[in-house]
């Protein structure tokens, strides 16, 4: 009963909101949208819009959101320390890399097909300029690479601080470039050059940090093991 | 009632029926789902800002069409790439609760915590 009533409101607010929208749809202007299609190929030099604004005209908001990643990954870090699987004791890491217990249709088939994962994450990072794509997107799609061998190989040793390290490194190397940028008084640099190579680190940087997560989420049953044994 | 913006539309309905199941269900499997459902709502309502059917995207060769609104597009795409961040974060939350007090259920987890004092 508490439900149905819970449901009844919720339908009810939702039908205000769309009666609100549905009143006021289509009255807004358009000047901002306006400004930005009609000036920003010809000032940043590339013909996708949407990268020049998340790289050119708003690039403050991009700092603090792949910051906001960053920390992201640390605070999971920091939460999987806390909670230790003591009695995990029975996972012993095997002697050999392939685990044949599980599908060798899936480990075939994986691993002819990952190649194709690697060109088309790298096609995604770097046509970021002149055709839908970018370093937030191939970046995602970049961390499929360490999915794809822990699909095939799952007993070997991955060492997760190697991209924990490299995410910081690549996002310390993104600051520099966007100050070197912003400064102005150094000006070797197009725009369009600093606009590919900044997406290039941010791919780079993304791809490490998804990957630094989902390692610590296969891993953190068998180091503690391991120290135990 | 041509013009309704179906993208809009669907975006608040996704909204919605997500509150009702992070409000209606005890399983803190269902509230994490229902928050992705929210958020993913939330995008799709951004998305489709100011959009008629037969506008182009703004990339390439765009004069004299109809352009879509490139602003809510470029904040949408760090948006997309953060909640996955942040759906690990409550999953290994998540972990660490049910270790903690050894169930699924935030009622009973509750009780566990004010019993335990």
């Amino acid at each position: 009963m508490r439900q149905k009533f819970w449901a009844v409101i919720i339908f009810i607010a939702f039908l205000i909101f769309s009666y609100i929208y549905i009143d006021s749809a289509n009255t807004s202007s358009t000047e901002l949208a306006d400004l930005y299609i009609n000036n920003a190929q010809a000032n940043s030099q590339v013909q996708n819009i949407v990268t020049a604004i998340y790289l050119d005209y708003r690039i403050f908001d991009t700092i603090f959101e792949a910051l906001l990643l960053l920390i992201a990954v640390i605070a999971i870090f920091q939460f999987i320390k806390l909670e230790i699987f003591e009695n995990n004791l029975e996972k012993i890491a095997s002697s050999e890399s392939i685990d044949f217990s599980q599908s060798s249709i899936q480990r075939t088939l994986v691993s002819i097909i990952y190649p194709i994962f690697i060109i088309f994450g790298i096609y995604i990072i770097t046509r970021g300029t002149d055709s839908p794509g970018g370093g937030f997107q191939g970046g995602a799609i970049m961390t499929t690479i360490i999915m794809c061998r822990y699909l095939i190989v799952p007993n070997e040793r991955y060492d997760y601080k190697i991209p924990y390290t490299l995410e910081k490194i690549f996002y310390s190397a993104f600051l520099i470039l966007v100050f070197i940028f912003l400064s102005k008084k150094i000006s070797f640099i197009s725009t369009r050059q600093y606009i590919q190579i900044a997406n290039v680190l941010l791919g780079i940087k993304v791809a490490c940090g998804l990957s630094a997560i989902f390692l610590r989420f296969i891993y953190f049953g068998k180091e503690e093991a391991e120290e135990i044994e | 009632m041509n013009d309704i913006n179906t993208v809009e539309i669907a975006g608040l309905a996704l909204f919605f029926i997500a509150l009702f199941g992070l409000i209606a269900r005890r399983d803190i499997m269902k509230s994490i789902l229902s928050l992705m459902i929210m958020e993913i709502g939330i995008i799709l309502y951004f998305l489709g800002a100011n959009f008629r059917p037969g506008m182009v995207p703004p990339i390439g060769d765009i004069t004299n069409k109809a352009v879509a609104d490139p602003i809510p597009q470029a904040l949408v795409i760090t948006i997309i790439v953060i909640g996955v961040a942040t759906t690990a974060v409550t999953l290994s939350m998540y972990i660490s609760m049910f270790h903690r007090y050894g169930t699924w259920d935030w009622k009973k987890a509750r009780n566990n915590r004010l019993k335990d004092g």
